[in-house]
């Protein structure tokens, strides 16, 4: 990487670590001069994004809660962010989680958000199939005891399905 | 004209799930369809049937939103291996990607963010683009984004940045008129004095959709009507570059789908003026 590559790369960390941080501002030098209130207003805009897309795979938990909705999920969002093609689910999943811990929402609607949530795990859940191959001599008493058939049969060990949230997220 | 080699696709819009029924409902009314590419990675039997149903009634622009193509540290191979096996089933004219960096230091925000308009960006760009195109062979157009930061390192500008990335890397341009209003606005520039500046034979396809304002600056919130402004900017748009489609893309606030075919009947009529097809 050549070294103007490199700053590149610098900056781009850093825009990263401003827009998902709560609060945070730049400490590199060259970023020291972006304006405070374009990245406040781009930090905004992801974080309205991330709000928009939870409610819509949590929409009976955002209708119940109204507008403490947002508020909730802000609080949420200053300290949890993923990662990846799978983040909007993560989030949806981490956040009635989250709602179930915390003294925020009514008991039951952390449950109504557990319930809801269920569906998310599915865009995240891999199933494993292992097969293996039982060989199966049969011999037949009649003929001199040589094997007489010989066959193959492939067997399911074992089917589960795994959950990539379960592990990343306990 | 670098253009003349690809097909004239009309006026379509970016598909939604919401409007699911309505896009088979008015089948004639709607040239051609993009989709957000990676809504269909990983598909499951019904994206695959809804796929192959849509395939099977309209041609089909994928646009990827998440390949990162402005990420110093380069981009994601197994998002691009995805991008590139849905590329080979639909078997498009051309693809499109944004110019801007979603990752860095392997976090993924999943948010287009802005680039500085340095020859620096320009030299990562052109060495993600050549990545892409050897795994894709298929025309790649680049779209321009809001800009929601400017940065002090900038030593390009808009005009001159968008030339020299379509020219050096042999790529069209996907125009978003919108996002050209919008930068103009809140970063106060002439839009048609950077739009005469274009290569006009790299221009390929539009978007457009309406703007919101809220009292501060234009916001490209996918969520409203397309403005007249944008309308007197299209026509101006039109009239300089030979398109080959224009899309309409709505998030947001989805309205009655008559408003959008409304929308789409004026696109056509604005094309039809301007280009004498």
């Amino acid at each position: 990487m050549r070294p103007e590559e490199d700053s590149l790369r610098q900056i781009q960390i850093e825009i990263v670590r401003v827009l998902t941080k709560s609060g945070a501002m730049p400490i590199n030098g060259d970023l020291k001069m972006l304006s405070s209130i374009e990245l406040e207003q781009s930090r905004e805009t992801l974080l309205r994004k991330r709000i928009s897309q939870t409610r819509h795979l949590l929409p009976r938990t955002a209708s119940a809660m109204g507008t403490s909705f947002n508020q909730s999920f802000r609080e949420f969002a200053a300290k949890h962010h993923f990662n990846g093609s799978n983040a909007i689910a993560m989030d949806a999943i981490a956040f009635s989680k989250w709602l179930g811990k915390t003294k925020i929402a009514l008991p039951w609607m952390g449950q109504l958000a557990l319930w809801e949530s269920m569906d998310c795990h599915w865009p995240l859940a891999k199933i494993y199939v292992k097969f293996f191959r039982l060989q199966y001599d049969f011999t037949c008493p009649f003929e001199g005891g040589e094997p007489r058939r010989r066959r193959s049969y492939w067997c399911c060990l074992r089917v589960f399905a795994w959950s990539r949230k379960q592990r990343l997220m306990g | 004209m670098w253009n003349n080699q690809l097909p004239n696709l009309g006026v379509g819009l970016a598909y939604r799930d919401v409007y699911r029924t309505d896009v088979f409902r008015n089948e004639s009314e709607i040239d051609f369809l993009e989709i957000t590419a990676d809504h269909f990675f990983d598909p499951t039997p019904k994206t695959t049937e809804l796929l192959r149903l849509l395939s099977e009634r309209f041609p089909i622009i994928p646009h990827g939103l998440s390949l990162s193509l402005g990420s110093a540290e380069g981009f994601d191979r197994s998002y691009l291996a995805k991008l590139k096996k849905l590329v080979h089933q639909l078997d498009p004219p051309w693809w499109s990607e944004h110019i801007s960096f979603t990752r860095a230091g392997g976090i993924d925000i999943g948010h287009l963010t802005p680039l500085p308009k340095t020859k620096e960006t320009l030299h990562v760009l052109r060495e993600n683009i050549c990545v892409a195109a050897d795994a894709i062979e298929k025309p790649l157009i680049l779209e321009n984004i809001t800009q929601t930061i400017s940065f002090p390192q900038d030593t390009l500008d808009e005009a001159s940045f968008l030339g020299e990335l379509v020219h050096e890397n042999d790529c069209g341009l996907l125009l978003d008129v919108t996002n050209l209003y919008i930068n103009s606005i809140n970063y106060r520039f002439d839009p048609l004095a950077v739009l005469h500046r274009l290569p006009p034979d790299r221009i390929v396809q539009l978007h457009f959709v309406g703007y919101y304002d809220d009292g501060k600056t234009l916001i490209d919130s996918h969520a409203h009507s397309t403005n007249p402004e944008i309308w007197h900017l299209l026509e101006e748009v039109t009239q300089f570059a030979n398109v080959k489609g224009a899309i309409l893309e709505r998030d947001e606030h989805f309205p009655p789908f008559p408003e959008l075919l409304l929308e789409l009947a004026q696109m056509r009529k604005t094309m039809s003026l301007t280009q004498g097809d």
